[in-house]
């Protein structure tokens, strides 16, 4: 409950500060819209050329894109600024001001902040979701999933950007990592069937973004049977621990190697 | 004129000692302008399937060459702007008689010299994962095609240094640039080569500068459908416009600036 | 003739006020207030080639804004401005070439680079031959005592080499003017030492002009003959800094050595700002009762010994402010 107040007063500050800069809020809603028309666009180009991104119907493919626009949009909302002050703070040595603290550093370390500019994103990814799920005529049961599925998609975005962020610990000048994740999402907004192979398994397998964007889609509709889809929550929470224990590592180097 | 010169050779020199400090950020950077590549792994499977009008070899080879065209002429000069305004450091640079634009535009080129030979690595791994998508264009559309992205970066740079300036004005004005920045993904024949638009998009979006960022030096270098030259015009235009833009925002922002501090 | 000139300098600041809260955000995202404050308000006076003035003032007094306008970052809402008869704002080459501006609190320097990159960058900038350029830097380095430290990245470098590397990079296109704000901030005593000697030297050697804002009384006092005091935006006194103990410091610190401790309060009589430690005592005494306390102290107490001296700048300083009025 501690962790949840503080998470509120800070994104309230953090929300506060941003306001201050409305022009930005305005282009970031304008540019939210078109580039959400912009995905669609594309995914209109390959039908229109015939080309069904591996056997998927169109609504079911705008259920791709609405995870991969989901995942996309809490990049902005919160592990983008977030995870660029591990950087920031290992440069200018602030980080020690909160290993100080009686809390989670973790956890401070990924809700500090909240980027305004995402909230545009979050709700055009939500209306995608919605309008795909209902389009596909998703049962009861595929909604609850959906819902379910969306969570570790979140979760697995989040444990492997913050396991990218915290190498900044020993190679100080990161920042774009996080900028690598998102674009990587990006390529992603289609099933993984459209690909050619080689890039179906590296998706898969070497940048776990298959579990991000078709994984969820591919439950919902319940076309899970013979795909790995399933391994979402494992793959989900393996990350997530993963990046626990990495963090822990990385401080135990940063604290004995920090004068 | 050679005292200009003999400042950006300085300028250069230091930039790219200072872009070298950061080439772990800019493997990054450029390892996440790969997202070319997965557009090419779908049009060409949808190629193997039978349903498009290219060949996967022709689409490998278009979009490695937008890969290349995309990264050359990748700006940032909003954001480094409006950190010098954020930051005060402006302050320094206006107290300097030099233009901060050819600082920021040192950077820029400083910076390419760090980008290129990662480029060409990303080119020989290319090269081996997908032999014979690459083919020799030729010198003249290589040298076109060069020229045309050498354009196509100035126009990119010119808007994103008047996107900087309006700094001067907004806060945190750099989110304007994203606009920009979105529609180039679209109208720049990144999604799909431009000629699998439907018609009308395209006509729409002729005499705007985005179908011709990109698309014009990838069409010399792929040779997927014969390049435009209209898209010189295009692009040169919107140029002579921008840079008119950029010197109006400098002068009023340096009015303003003078008039409401750091 | 006058090297620098402010004549009836004046800059209003608009500033847009919000209440605290997340409502307070709202209303202040929707329609938002500003409010018109003054930073400075018709101040003049006049800098003579080769003077070094300390420009004293409390925080938020209107020190940075006055040198921002006098370098040309600012333009004055009112007012005029002329600095080796140049105009100031509308920074011509010429003008820019002759000054410099050095900020404590900011850096020029490039943080992941060495020192020397930054010079060479402002060798360029200012055009200084590549002959000249080196002696300069091996001139400035020596008497700075940063000589091994020019190829090291700034961000290897402590506060004070910082500092002293900043002040090489903004001299070393010899300007005439030095517009010095807080170059002493945060230093250690040592490196304020240092910084201070250097300023004092380069501008006797080169017949410059500075003018000088800082926190530590002891720049004020090393360096500068003539003062001049600025309190919410106006001008307090431009004199002599012995005109100005005289005006505002009409007292004397009296120390007192006693045998034997006093009782808390036996002093209040003699003379304001008691200082009552055990068996030592510190007062300021008015210069026209000096010699009657004096007799009476040494009549009423036991004393080992007893000093008369001067007050430290920073007390008088400090009076003058808190009292607010000339």
């Amino acid at each position: 409950m501690r962790y949840l107040r503080l998470a509120g007063i800070f994104w309230a500050a953090s929300a506060a500060a941003r306001m201050e800069y409305r022009a930005a809020f305005a282009v970031s809603l304008v540019a939210a819209v078109v580039e959400t028309a912009g995905k669609l666009f594309g995914v209109y180009l390959f039908y229109s050329n015939g080309y069904d991104l591996g056997g998927w119907r169109w609504q079911e493919a705008l259920l791709v894109l609405g995870f991969a626009q989901l995942v996309d949009a809490f990049f902005i909302l919160l592990f983008q600024p977030n995870l660029r002050r591990i950087s920031e703070m290992v440069q200018d040595g602030t980080l020690d001001f909160v290993l100080l603290k009686p809390v989670d550093g973790q956890f401070w370390m990924s809700v500090q902040q909240v980027g305004v500019v995402g909230f545009p994103y979050l709700v055009t990814a939500l209306a995608l979701l919605l309008f795909a799920g209902s389009a596909s005529g998703l049962p009861a049961g595929g909604w609850g999933l959906l819902g379910v599925a969306a969570v570790a998609a979140v979760l697995l975005g989040y444990a492997v950007a913050f396991l990218l962020a915290t190498t900044s610990i020993w190679f100080v000048k990161i920042f774009n990592v996080v900028y690598f994740l998102s674009s990587m999402i990006w390529s992603a907004q289609y099933p993984v069937q459209a690909y050619a192979r080689p890039f179906r398994l590296f998706m898969t397998f070497v940048l776990p973004v298959y579990f991000m964007t078709t994984a969820p889609a591919e439950l919902a509709l319940g076309r899970a049977q013979a795909s790995w889809a399933w391994a979402l929550f494992a793959v989900a929470l393996g990350f997530f621990l993963l990046s626990r224990a990495f963090w822990r590592f990385a401080l135990r180097y940063y604290s004995s190697a920090s004068s | 004129m050679s005292a200009l010169t003999a400042k950006m050779r300085t300028l250069l020199s230091v930039y790219y000692a200072y872009m070298l400090e950061y080439r772990a950020e800019i493997v990054f950077w450029v390892l996440g302008g790969l997202v070319p590549f997965f557009f090419m792994a779908a049009w060409s499977e949808a190629a193997r399937q039978g349903h498009t009008a290219y060949t996967p070899g022709e689409y490998e080879r278009y979009f490695f060459a937008v890969f290349i065209a995309r990264q050359l002429a990748i700006v940032w000069a909003n954001w480094t702007f409006s950190d010098w305004v954020r930051t005060g450091k402006l302050s320094f640079h206006l107290l300097q008689p030099l233009d901060p634009a050819w600082r920021i535009l040192a950077d820029h080129a400083a910076e390419r010299g760090v980008r290129l030979p990662m480029l060409a690595l990303i080119g020989l791994v290319f090269a081996l994962l997908f032999p014979g998508a690459l083919v020799w264009p030729g010198w003249a559309p290589l040298l076109l095609g060069l020229a045309a992205s050498t354009l196509a970066f100035l126009l990119s740079f010119l808007v994103a240094y008047s996107v900087g300036l309006l700094s001067f004005w907004f806060e945190d004005a750099t989110e304007i640039f994203e606009l920009w920045y979105v529609l180039m993904l679209f109208f720049s024949g990144m999604l799909a080569p431009l000629s699998l638009y439907p018609e009308a998009v395209q006509r729409a979006v002729y005499y705007t500068p985005f179908p011709h960022l990109v698309y014009l030096p990838a069409s010399y270098w792929s040779g997927l459908e014969p390049a435009d030259p209209r898209g010189f015009a295009v692009l040169g235009f919107w140029a002579l416009v921008f840079f008119a833009v950029a010197r109006l925002l400098w002068r009023a922002g340096r009015r303003r600036f003078s008039a409401m501090g750091a | 003739m006058s090297v620098v000139v402010a004549n009836r300098l004046s800059k209003m600041y608009q500033v847009a006020e919000k209440e605290p809260g997340l409502a307070g955000t709202l209303r202040h995202f929707v329609a938002r207030r500003y409010k018109q404050i003054a930073a400075v308000r018709e101040v003049s006076f006049e800098l003579g080639e080769g003077e070094i003035v300390g420009f004293l003032g409390p925080n938020g007094a209107g020190k940075t804004t006055t040198l921002k306008m006098l370098t040309g970052l600012l333009y004055p809402t009112s007012g005029r401005a002329q600095v080796l008869g140049y105009v100031p704002h509308e920074r011509r080459s010429g003008f820019l070439k002759q000054i410099t501006l050095v900020m404590g609190n900011k850096a020029q320097l490039i943080w992941d680079l060495p020192v020397l990159d930054t010079l060479r960058v402002n060798a360029a900038v200012y055009e200084i031959p590549e002959v000249e350029y080196k002696k300069r830097v091996a001139q400035f380095a020596e008497m700075l005592a940063i000589e091994d430290i020019l190829t090291q990245p700034v961000r290897k470098l402590s506060l004070g080499q910082r500092m002293k590397a900043e002040l090489l990079a903004s001299l070393l296109h010899h300007p005439r003017v030095l517009f010095l704000d807080e170059p002493t901030l945060g230093l250690d005593v040592n490196a304020q030492v240092a910084v201070r000697d250097f300023v004092r030297s380069y501008a006797r050697e080169r017949g410059a002009t500075v003018l000088l804002t800082s926190h530590y009384m002891a720049d004020i006092e090393a360096l500068a003959e003539r003062v001049i005091l600025i309190h919410e935006g106006r001008l307090l006194f431009d004199g002599g800094l012995e005109t100005l103990l005289d005006r505002f410091a009409p007292y004397k610190e009296v120390r007192l050595d006693l045998a034997e401790p006093a009782p808390a309060g036996a002093f209040d009589a003699f003379g304001e700002g008691v200082d009552f430690e055990g068996r030592s005592v510190r007062l300021l005494v008015t210069k026209e009762r000096l010699t009657g306390v004096v007799a009476a102290l040494l009549e009423r107490f036991e004393v080992r010994d007893l000093t008369v001296d001067e007050p430290p700048l920073e007390e008088v300083i400090g009076r003058i402010f808190a009292a607010g009025a000339v």
